[in-house]
């Protein structure tokens, strides 16, 4: 590469970097700046608001994500030992569950949900039949409940994932030792393994509660009065023109909080990157005897029942017509809701808007991500501000970003859409590349640096090409993330624009379940295929 | 040899590194086609010494010259100092003819040209039929010496060794000492070796410097 060409391309990545950057900090400081605009006649007095509205919001939003992210460790931990120390059948599946909380697209999962938990959906009918009742038994998917099975379920590959890749690399030698102490199974699970695991555990939770504190789409879908999130609250606060500044008020408060989460989160990555030492894979056994077969089959089994179950239920139900009503009528194979897919007007248009959105957020996030992974490498320290920076617009969301950005562009526009989600998106597509670059030996770009007079020649060299497949799966998550938001194009309500996710959030609305199932496996399969490019990259790498 | 004006060809005046438990301070001169051994156990900041020489680390104090020209303050690679790493180092994602190519297109020379010199010095050093494989083929030795034609192609003042023979199996490791050995003295390259072993060190340099 030609040095102007290479000054150019740099000049854009820092370009790209800034609109990012400024993506990110503009619509909290918007939301900031209109607190201490005047409050105009007819509006809300703040304090009240944040007693009636804010802190019972707040304190539901809390709620609600600590006990998912307890329930997301209650699952995933079992999960974890499994994946990480015995070996059965199955096992790759399970390890390969840990894409869904990234791949697919919540609005996805709140369908899967209502088809599978819904008063008239297929648990209820299942044990309607065998136990001959006359209404549903399971009533809860509409309660704080149903939110937290919900996002507990969505979310505990996350914490599955992260355990078990810390679990098999644990060194055998210390456990051997407290046995040879005299001290029993579960004291050495106790006393050697959880506080080893500590780090990951914590980390994978507390990512877990971030997630679910941020929850829009599941909790607009499940939430009840007095149960909703401060997302959603603060969505039907920015609908109402008189509230603006109580929206911003809530736009302020679930930052401010949520950047506290990120900085603990980031803490507690930092504390897992100190097991690094932890390398040699162990050796896995298989299942043996009632006490590991009985449990760990139950496991499987319940798993494969309440949280594939509801995932294959979408393509069931794609694949499925309903005479009589929902639910209740006969019911039969066809095409039919694929064809009505297909032929809807809006679809054409939602497919390509899903994809050039999709592919212009991939470009913008990964450049921006790219230029800020190489100027740390270029700058040469790990300090931990440098490491956390990246993780700070994961404590914007979608519906404060969105409500921001309409302050700031009330027209609204597809730019705004783009550049918004490419902050979304961006801690995601940092974290592969940098995971890639963290793989190249240093003196790899050392020997580089000694034979090049000018240090771009190191970047665009070698660690990019080094890091291509890092690159690359930043950009996948990236278009993963743009192509599954509804919650963006909603909440920026843009004149004429819909893309797949949104298309099927308004099916679903609108209970044309079979149109809305068939969208959801079309936007599952595009956003899916991007968790297959990045697996495989890890499993390639090592 | 002395220079012009009787100032050494290289030498590094109190070059100081401070850690929190320990310091390592140096002050040597070599003429130039000369070969110095650091010697010292682990730990002790021999790696550190060269990589403050090849500017990858910055000292706490001292300064270092090459060829009448003050260094101290040069980005790496402007220092005209190669370097030879324990593990080779060699670009992954390139074949051995591009790997040894790379600081010549680095320095503006074009890519046609690159390669044909670098074909020249694959010859020099046995290493015809390498050209397009990959480095992770190679074995260790082989490595080494692609290591070594990289850094000498682009005809630096200075070389600088970071424990290159200790990746190596007994026997290899002899053979490539004698070899690098034989090398220095025909080439003519001034050298900075830095090891922990003694028998290296014999063989290696015209002068060893114990860093205690």
């Amino acid at each position: 590469m030609r040095p102007g060409l290479m000054r150019t391309v740099s000049a854009l990545g820092g370009v790209s970097l800034v609109l990012v950057a400024l993506a990110a900090v503009l619509p909290p400081v918007a939301a900031g700046t209109m607190l201490f605009a005047p409050n105009p006649d007819g509006g809300h007095a703040l304090g009240a608001f944040f007693v009636s509205r804010i802190l019972p919001a707040l304190r539901f939003t809390v709620l609600q994500a600590v006990l998912s992210a307890i329930l997301a460790v209650l699952v995933g931990l079992p999960g974890a030992f499994l994946a990480a120390r015995r070996d059965f059948p199955g096992r790759r599946i399970l390890l390969s569950l840990s894409g869904v909380p990234l791949c697919v697209p919540p609005v996805v999962i709140a369908l899967s949900f209502v088809l599978f938990y819904g008063r008239s959906g297929v648990l209820n009918s299942v044990l309607m039949a065998i136990f001959a009742l006359d209404a549903p038994p399971v009533t809860f998917l509409y309660s704080l409940a149903g939110v937290v099975l919900a996002h507990g379920l969505y979310n505990f590959p996350v914490v599955l994932r992260t355990v078990s890749r810390a679990w098999e690399r644990l060194p055998a030698d210390r456990e051997e030792a407290a046995l040879l102490l005299g001290a029993g199974p579960f004291r050495v699970f106790r006393t050697i393994t959880m506080p080893a695991l500590a780090g990951p555990l914590v980390s994978s939770a507390l990512l877990v509660f971030l997630y679910c504190f941020f929850s829009f789409v599941i909790v607009l879908m499940f939430g009840t009065i007095g149960g909703t999130t401060l997302e959603v609250e603060l969505y039907q606060a920015a609908r109402n023109v008189t509230n603006l500044r109580g929206a911003a008020l809530i736009a302020v408060v679930e930052t401010l909080c949520a950047i506290g989460f990120v900085l603990l989160h980031a803490f507690t990555r930092r504390y897992f990157s100190h097991t690094r030492g932890m390398n040699v894979l162990r050796s896995r056994k298989p299942l043996c005897g009632i006490r590991e077969i009985g449990p760990g089959t139950g496991y499987l089994v319940l798993l494969a029942v309440f949280f594939i179950g509801p995932l294959c239920m979408i393509v069931v139900r794609s694949l499925t017509v309903t005479s009589g009503g929902q639910y209740t009528g006969a019911t039969g194979f066809a095409l039919s809701g694929w064809a009505s897919l297909f032929t809807l007007p809006s679809f054409y248009s939602a497919l390509a808007a899903t994809f050039a959105v999709g592919c212009a957020t991939a470009f913008l996030a990964t450049a921006a991500a790219l230029a800020f992974a190489l100027y740390e490498e270029k700058r040469g320290s790990e300090s931990t501000f440098m490491r956390t920076l990246p993780l700070l617009p994961l404590a914007v969301s979608s519906v404060v970003l969105g409500f921001g950005w309409t302050m700031l562009v009330p027209e609204g526009s597809v730019a705004v859409l783009v550049v918004a989600q490419a902050a979304v998106s961006w801690p995601f597509a940092w974290t592969q590349i940098r995971a890639s670059l963290d793989r190249i030996p240093k003196e790899i770009p050392q020997a580089a640096l000694l034979l090049s007079p000018r240090a771009s020649d190191v970047s665009f060299r070698v660690l990019v090409p080094l890091a291509r497949r890092g690159i690359l799966s930043g950009a996948g998550f990236a278009f993963a993330i743009s192509a599954g938001d509804a919650s963006l194009p909603l909440i920026l309500s843009l004149p004429e624009f819909e893309n797949l996710a949104l298309l099927l959030f308004r099916l679903s609305g609108s209970y044309r379940f079979t149109e809305a199932s068939a969208c959801a496996v079309l936007l599952a399969l595009i956003t899916g295929v991007v968790f297959f490019l990045q697996d495989s990259e890890k499993e390639r790498s090592s | 040899m002395n220079t012009a004006g009787g100032t050494p060809y290289f030498f590094v005046d109190n070059l100081l590194k401070k850690w929190t438990m320990q310091l390592v301070r140096v002050s040597f001169s070599l003429e130039k086609g000369e070969a110095l051994v650091l010697l010292g156990r682990s730990g002790i900041g021999k790696s550190t010494v060269l990589r403050m020489i090849a500017g990858l680390e910055k000292p706490d104090g001292g300064r270092i010259h090459l060829d009448n020209v003050d260094i101290t303050d040069l980005p790496p690679g402007k220092r005209r100092v190669g370097m030879v790493f324990q593990d080779a180092a060699l670009f992954p994602h390139l074949t051995v003819e591009d790997n040894i190519a790379y600081g010549l297109v680095s320095g503006g020379m074009s890519r046609k040209e690159s390669r044909t010199m670098a074909d020249e010095w694959l010859r020099r050093f046995s290493l015809e039929g390498f050209a397009r494989r990959r480095p992770e083929t190679l074995s260790g030795g082989e490595k080494q010496r692609v290591a070594l034609a990289r850094t000498l192609v682009v005809d630096p003042a200075l070389v600088l060794f970071d424990e290159p023979l200790s990746a190596l199996d007994a026997g290899l490791r002899d053979r490539l000492r004698r070899e690098l050995r034989s090398r220095q003295q025909e080439q003519g390259y001034t050298a900075v070796y830095v090891t922990h072993d003694a028998a290296d060190a014999e063989i290696l340099g015209d002068r060893i410097l114990e860093l205690t």
